[in-house]
């Protein structure tokens, strides 16, 4: 059986590498269309602040067009539609709800703050009822 | 989000000259280039750094007066010039408005004229514990850390206001700072806050040139700021130029829709509350913090464990602090200190036993002088996320 694979694996690789848009010195479709997004928040956004504000939050697309709306009063001059459509795909694939919080209540920050100390954050839910999936 | 050192602040000073004539702005994002340094700061959780915002570290909160180099940042816009420079030239403080006499003082002039006071004063930004909501809200992600209680020296705001005289009709005094807005427009306001008259009048409200013994550093206003302290810490304006006495509720920059502001009744988290339904925050709800240990404490030995903190309250003293090792099943009392002065935080002391070994979670309860205690959950959730007084909980294992 794992001669079997590593034959079939053997096969596949030249396909692969073919197949690979990177293996050929083109960045990955992905890649490509983050890098566009990420440079429309470059020049649109980031003039005026750095990208914390917006790395801090994961929103659905409604609640990040109510950001951009808000944007507007603070200054921003308002997007052509084509490239507010563009941002806003790139907020909701990027910056989209989490799968889960692992410790809802305590906060976006907490996370990564258990990474070195796992026990040090109190791990009581403090209100479950509450709590919703976002 | 890691705590990230500041740079040192001799080698920051040596690149303020080679840097001279480029704007306020300019510098503070080259400052930030170098990992997050915030100038004259250091050791703070930075969460932005353009506009600059930090809070300070719950250990670093242990102190009695919060240094200058730890008090944490909240800006709504750049840095002024003049904060970086600390020159006086061209600076004048007006009062005008709903006054008898338009007032215009230089630094000198409110101080030779007005009783110099000092007061340890409370300052907390509303959206302190912002990151707990659920669902979450925008702005700021403060986790513990936006609040600190500093020395303040300056002259009291009602004796400044008296000398030009306010009118029957005033209602409300807004300030505006020389701070620019993002947008680099000189026309744009990044924020104008203010307050009702009744706490402008307020004897521990003070216009302050000195924190902690030394003239107001660059993010905290130099050279006048307001320090109203028990409200948000955003109607305590910095880098203040003009005082405007108004004859209505004040509707600068960060006044009006949902800044700083809450809905008049309870609503389910999530909602979506119309505009007219939200009303502005006035004096912050009572709380405390334990300083000592840190969470994630291993306490040997079997003894005892000694536990201190502060406590504070928006509108009046605290008057009692408790703490609890089994999830609010038994409440033992702690050792609470009279305030120095109004406004300033309180410090608790108590101590824990802990019979079997484990994993514990200390809560602390503070009651304020009116018997409102700190819920246990988070409280009221509101769109922009404010006033989470919830208990701090720290996490312990006896060994
Ligand atoms: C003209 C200047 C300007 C531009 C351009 C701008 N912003 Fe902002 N943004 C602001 C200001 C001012 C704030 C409020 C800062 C504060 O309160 O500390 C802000 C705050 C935010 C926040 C935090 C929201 C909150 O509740 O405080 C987010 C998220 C954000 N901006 C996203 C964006 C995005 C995405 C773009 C680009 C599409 C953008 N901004 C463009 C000025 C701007």
């Amino acid at each position: 059986m794992k001669r079997l694979l590593l034959a079939g694996a053997i096969a596949l690789l030249p396909v692969a590498a073919f197949a690979n848009p990177e293996e050929r010195g083109l960045p990955a479709l992905a890649a490509v269309q983050e890098s566009d997004g990420q440079a429309l928040i470059d020049e649109n956004c980031l003039y005026c602040h750095d990208d914390s504000y917006i790395r801090a939050l994961h929103l659905p697309r409604e609640e990040w067009e109510g950001v951009l709306d808000m944007m507007i009063g603070m200054g921003m001059p308002p997007l052509d539609p084509e490239v507010q459509e563009q941002i806003l795909d790139y907020l909701e694939e990027e910056h989209g709800p989490r799968e889960s919080s692992p410790s809802p209540g305590a906060g976006a920050s907490a996370d990564a703050e258990t990474e070195d100390l796992p026990w040090a954050f109190p791990r009581y839910r403090p209100n479950p009822l509450f709590w919703r999936e976002r | 989000m890691k705590p990230v050192s500041g740079l040192s602040r001799r080698r920051f000073i040596g690149a303020v000259p080679v840097a001279a004539g480029v704007s306020a702005l300019a510098l503070e994002r080259a400052a930030g280039q170098g990992g997050g340094a915030v100038f004259g700061k250091s050791g703070l959780r930075i969460l932005s750094e353009r506009p600059v915002n930090a809070e300070t570290l719950v250990a670093d909160l242990d102190p009695r007066y919060t240094s200058n180099d730890k008090h944490f940042v909240r800006n709504n816009g750049g840095l002024p010039e003049r904060a970086l420079s600390g020159s006086l030239e061209g600076w004048s403080l007006r009062i005008d408005g709903e006054v008898g006499n338009t007032l215009e003082f230089s630094l000198d002039d409110l101080q030779a004229r007005f009783e110099t006071v000092s007061r340890a004063l409370v300052l907390e930004c509303a959206g302190n514990g912002r990151a707990a909501f659920q669902p979450g809200a925008s702005g700021n992600q403060w986790w513990l850390g936006a609040v600190g209680c500093a020395r303040y020296t300056g002259v009291r705001l009602r004796d400044v206001l008296g000398a030009a005289g306010v009118r029957d009709t005033a209602v409300y005094v807004a300030y505006y700072g020389e701070d620019p807005h993002l947008s680099g427009n000189p026309d744009d306001v990044p924020i104008s806050r203010g307050v009702p008259l009744s706490k402008a009048m307020d004897e521990s409200t003070l216009l302050a040139w000195e924190m902690n013994g030394e003239p107001l550093p660059p993010h905290h206003g130099f050279p006048l700021r307001i320090v109203a302290p028990g409200f948000p810490a955003s109607v305590s304006g910095k880098w203040l130029r003009r005082l405007w006495v108004r004859d209505q509720v004040h509707d600068g920059p960060k006044m009006m829709g949902y800044s700083y502001r809450v809905p008049r009744y309870p609503v389910a988290p999530g909602t979506d509350v119309p505009e007219e339904d939200m009303e502005i925050i006035g004096p912050m709800p009572v709380k405390s913090i334990i300083t000592r240990p840190e969470t994630g404490v291993r306490h040997a030995g079997g003894g005892p464990l000694a536990i201190r903190g502060w406590a504070w309250a928006g509108d009046g003293p605290v008057n009692a602090m408790h703490l609890s090792a089994d999830f609010g099943t038994t409440w033992l009392p702690c050792q609470l200190e009279e305030p120095e002065n109004p406004f300033a935080w309180q410090r608790f002391e108590g101590s824990v036993a802990f019979d079997i070994p484990g994993h514990y979670e200390l809560w602390a309860r503070a009651t304020d002088h009116q018997g409102r205690q700190q819920p246990m959950v988070v409280p009221g959730w509101n769109p922009r996320g404010y006033l989470n007084n919830a208990m701090h909980r720290i996490a312990v294992t006896a060994l």
